[in-house]
């Protein structure tokens, strides 16, 4: 097990870095003269010639590279070209509010799809399976941006039960409830579409193996069967993809951010595409991308604890 | 005795196979009559789809020419003091007086050819990938840790990372959706293709002389086709629900260009006053999407059934 653990913390070791190599090369592949794009318009060429010379940018890229790697071991995410602050405190600011959006689309999504997923695959073929599964066709079928703004004019304008954006508190607050709920559907509503449709075929597999059948045949009660032999079964392949989702959901919450005016890191990031300012979007996509890495390592490990059957020496 | 035995090729069988199923085969007229439309589009419409009409602004969807109002409200009459009426518009009209209907199917052009175009694009290099991965283990070991990479970053991120660096154009769109879908195609193939390197005839048209490529292409490209059609056909929904993203983020198709994500996002600002700004592109989103998603299920389950729902 420590092994495995250890094995695994190497490998994403090894993708850290090449995300960072990503990362920082893709400013190579934009077009033009990094130098020229933060003097702006007006500045003469040797203004640009200062800025390359402040920058590093005419030494070689790998010594570029060991710069920026070396600065990211100190905390030093750059200096955002807009607000001319660092990087690392503008994040730090609008990180958790991310998090806290995430967090509650899991929810959303875990509570609303898994249930209806087993039920649906309890009750196979029957009115109430067909409807769920419809409604899980629509759900990975309706765009998360159009659901939101949907949201906002049905539940915040016309019944007025739900602020129409912003978030100030946590989710398990009471204020931060009210404040999540509609972000955490319009991003989690697909989520949970897709935890349906999973928790439904595994269901249905585990539920016609044998040892469902002898469980059956000696007597157990139905209740039983499923929620202490079927489900507990059932419920790894649903781990798997939790990991990949939580991914699909840190980077589909800019879009929530967006639609309800959230001052979160996906925001954060748009908006410096928008004024092309170059360090913010590369460190935003970073952090982005290793909190990634983090969650499918952990969920990796959360995976091979709870199925023995899983070897990890392989 | 032999000639009796119907003989049925592969794409025949699956085909009826597909138009049995009744969803399948309304998804399946729902898009061809989308693709006529869309295609055809000046035979559909008598509008253009940016020229702009500002006596007709934020009409309602209609089934008959409406009176025109001012901003106050007020009817607009013409000099001999009678009632001006719009043009007919289906959809009703935008914030510039622009015919939705127009605007929408002229829209899907660009949803179907981003859509096609990036899969088309990322299916051939992620194909070729899996292939010679599968083909040749020096090849596999180094592609496919890239892909591994490219894995590990989540799909709308790299993205929005290359339109972010080389700038929002449709064509930066098509190239960032069609690199993302590259790795999946090129495990998939992989995987297929190491099986079927196995079987016996590829032994036996080897140690005939068969050239690498001649076997790779011919013979074993061939046995991959169903999990390349099955995944297509499901990455064609993701790939329309990038572009409507990016687009309604305001990095992709640029206004006045239409296309639904463009259409939705223009349509925030007059949400209180012409909702169907917002709900029109919408739904022509969530018919595509579901058709996409419907056919991608139906093929699967006929062609594919192992492939797992989890992309």
């Amino acid at each position: 097990m420590q092994k495995y653990i250890a094995k695994r913390l190497f490998q994403m070791v090894i993708m850290v870095i090449g995300i960072t190599f990503i990362v920082f090369g893709s400013l190579y592949l934009a077009p033009g003269d990094p130098a020229e794009i933060l003097a702006g318009e007006s500045a003469t060429i040797s203004d640009i010639e200062n800025i390359r010379e402040y920058l590093g940018l005419n030494e070689p890229f790998f010594v570029q590279y060991g710069k920026y790697l070396e600065g990211l071991l100190h905390g030093d995410l750059g200096t955002s070209l807009q607000s001319r602050q660092p990087i690392l405190d503008e994040i730090k600011i609008r990180f958790p509010n991310t998090v806290n959006l995430t967090i509650g689309s899991m929810l959303i999504a875990v509570i609303i799809g898994v249930p209806l997923g087993i039920i649906s695959a309890i009750k196979r073929n029957s009115i109430l399976d067909y409807m769920a599964t419809t409604t899980a066709l629509f759900g990975v079928s309706i765009p998360n941006f159009w659901l939101g703004i949907m949201l906002i004019l049905i539940f915040s304008v016309k019944l007025g039960w739900f602020p129409t954006g912003g978030m100030t508190h946590w989710f398990y607050t009471p204020t931060g409830i009210k404040q999540i709920i509609l972000p955490s559907i319009a991003l989690g509503g697909r989520i949970a579409a897709i935890f349906m449709r999973l928790s439904r075929s595994a269901m249905l597999e585990v539920m016609q193996s044998d040892y469902i059948r002898t469980a059956r045949a000696k007597g157990v009660k139905e209740r039983v069967v499923i929620w202490v032999h079927a489900f507990k079964n059932a419920l790894t392949p649903l781990i798997t993809v939790f990991g990949t989702t939580f991914g699909a959901l840190l980077g589909g919450a800019m879009i929530s951010e967006q639609v309800f005016a959230i001052n979160g890191l996906g925001r954060y990031m748009i908006n410096a595409i928008y004024v092309r300012d170059y360090p913010a979007v590369q460190s935003s996509v970073l952090v982005f991308a290793v909190a990634f890495i983090l969650i499918t390592l952990l969920v990796d490990i959360i995976y091979v604890l709870i199925d023995p059957r899983i070897s990890y020496e392989s | 005795m032999s000639e009796n035995i119907k003989k049925e090729s592969y794409f025949k069988n699956s085909t009826k196979k597909l138009l049995r199923n009744k969803l399948a085969t309304i998804a399946l007229i729902i898009l061809v009559i989308e693709l006529v439309i869309i295609i055809g589009a000046p035979f559909f419409t008598n509008y253009d789809p940016a020229k702009q009409s500002l006596q007709e602004r934020l009409l309602p969807p209609s089934l008959s020419e409406q009176p025109l109002e001012d901003y106050q409200g007020e009817p607009i009459r013409d000099e001999e003091g009678n009632v001006k009426y719009s043009k007919f518009h289906l959809l009703g009209t935008d914030n510039f007086g622009r015919d939705i209907w127009t605007r929408i199917i002229y829209g899907g052009r660009i949803s179907l050819t981003v859509g096609f175009a990036a899969i088309l694009l990322g299916m051939t290099v992620g194909v070729m990938a899996g292939l010679f991965s599968a083909y040749y283990p020096k090849v596999d070991a180094v592609v496919m840790r890239i892909m591994d990479i490219m894995f590990s970053f989540p799909g709308i991120l790299l993205a929005m990372l290359i339109v972010a660096m080389l700038g929002t154009s449709l064509r930066n769109v098509t190239l960032a959706i069609s690199i993302w879908s590259i790795p999946t195609f090129a495990r998939l193939v992989r995987g297929e293709a190491l099986s079927v390197k196995q079987n016996d005839y590829i032994k036996a048209i080897k140690s005939v002389g068969a050239g690498d490529l001649r076997i790779i292409f011919i013979h074993i490209l061939p046995n991959c086709v169903a999990p390349i059609v099955v995944y297509s056909t499901m990455r064609m929904a993701t790939a329309i629900l990038s572009i409507a993203s990016l687009s309604y983020l305001g990095i992709g198709a640029q206004p006045p260009l239409s296309e639904w994500g463009t259409m939705v996002a223009a349509g925030r600002d007059y949400m209180f006053d012409a909702p169907h700004m917002i709900v029109v592109p919408g739904v022509a989103i969530i018919v595509t999407m579901l058709c996409f998603n419907i056919l991608g299920d139906v093929l699967r389950d006929i062609l594919d059934p192992n492939l797992s729902d989890n992309f």
